[in-house]
């Protein structure tokens, strides 16, 4: 725990993804989306975040990057070396940003630290919590309905309708399940509840938010980099 | 060995029986086991009518199988991979929901089949009343630990 305080808060993290995510969206700055990847890098390091996973993550990120810059320097106009920089080095930048969020902190605790810090709606919160919980079970769903048609002499193929008409009659038993489970549990929708989860935010952190985006966005849009 | 080629050796009933259907009505699902059954020959028309008649589904064969009940559910799932007839049949509860008069008709069915068809069959069940008289062995999970019963036709007499 007392190492996890070093750590930015995952409403921050959130709060700092949307805010400069959205800028480099408008930016045009090569710079920038590299300063941006290289930054973010540096956080998941600095979080001891598996190397291999991040290796992996680049990698897998590489073709959608080359296309961007590839599609810019056949087909574009202009100074079509800028833009495909811009554009290859954008996906990095925003997929970086999103990794420091979605590869330190667990979806549990970003959207109980949500709920608490923004008052993201609880009932939001449960439901997106149920769906990723459910997740193993989906997979092994997929499996037993697999199988099951095999065992009868069929094969479901990704494209067949039939395959996803059962996954959703499945959904529909679940969602009945899912919604009983809530209500056994005390769950009443936009009623105040108790709070077990402890998430501290301290203040210096709201302000770095702040300070970070403001920065981002006078080096964007006043001073304009190559 | 890949999973299709087991799917024709071991047939499960499962536990939920609308993780079996695959057809939306009933006798589109059976209709679908007598198409792809591994005993053809055993099963003909007359015989499949004689089971539905014997499990008393014939009045719902036009249904939606996932609007039956839960004891037309199980019958329908039982009967669906009786047709089938895999060498090997798994049945993880396959007796939940039923009355006694139905699981009567389901376990003659069952023994009926398995016995013509020499098939291997491993029955999964919290009830033994109206059922160790069709079983060969019956083997018993308690305390952590599974214990085999003996022959049951020694206990109750029966072949």
């Amino acid at each position: 725990m007392g190492k996890r305080k070093k750590h930015l808060n995952a409403t921050i993290l959130t709060i700092i993804m949307l805010g400069i995510g959205f800028q480099i969206a408008f930016s045009r700055s090569v710079i920038l989306n590299v300063v941006v990847t290289f930054i973010c890098l540096l956080y998941l390091l600095y979080c001891q975040v598996l190397l291999r996973k991040v290796l992996i993550m680049l990698l897998l990120a590489f073709p959608l990057a080359f296309g961007s810059w590839w599609s810019f320097i056949m087909f574009g106009t202009g100074d079509t070396w800028h833009s495909a920089w811009i554009y290859g080095s954008r996906v990095y930048a925003y997929l970086l940003l999103g990794s420091m969020l979605t590869l330190t902190v667990p979806v549990k605790e970003i959207l109980i630290s949500l709920s608490i810090h923004i008052k993201l709606s609880e009932t939001f919160v449960y439901g997106l919590l149920a769906s990723f919980n459910l997740l193993p079970r989906i997979r092994q769903q997929f499996k037993l309905i697999q199988y099951s048609a095999q065992m009868r002499g069929k094969s479901y193929r990704p494209w067949q309708p039939a395959l996803y008409l059962r996954i959703i009659i499945v959904a529909l038993h679940w969602s009945e399940d899912l919604a009983e489970a809530m209500s056994s549990q005390g769950f009443s929708e936009g009623f105040p509840r108790t709070r077990t989860f402890n998430d501290p935010l301290p203040r210096w952190q709201w302000g770095f938010a702040i300070i970070v985006i403001m920065l981002y966005f006078s080096a964007a849009f006043l001073v304009s980099p190559w | 060995m890949r999973i299709k080629k087991w799917a024709r050796i071991v047939g499960v009933v499962f536990q939920n029986s609308t993780d079996q259907f695959i057809k939306l009505e009933a006798q589109d699902e059976i209709a679908l086991s007598q198409q792809n059954s591994l005993q053809p020959y055993y099963w003909t028309e007359r015989r499949i009518t004689a089971a539905i008649n014997q499990l008393n589904l014939a009045e719902v064969l036009n249904h939606v199988s996932y609007q039956l009940s839960g004891g037309q559910q199980k019958k329908l799932q039982v009967l669906s991979m009786l047709i089938m007839s895999q060498p090997i049949l798994l049945f993880d509860e396959p007796l939940a929901g039923l009355d006694a008069v139905s699981l009567k008709n389901v376990m003659q069915l069952i023994k009926k089949t398995v016995t013509d068809l020499k098939i291997s069959s491993l029955l999964i069940s919290h009830q033994r009343v109206g059922v160790t008289e069709f079983v060969d062995y019956e083997l018993k999970l308690a305390d952590k630990s599974l214990t085999i019963e003996g022959e049951v036709k020694e206990h109750n007499g029966q072949a």
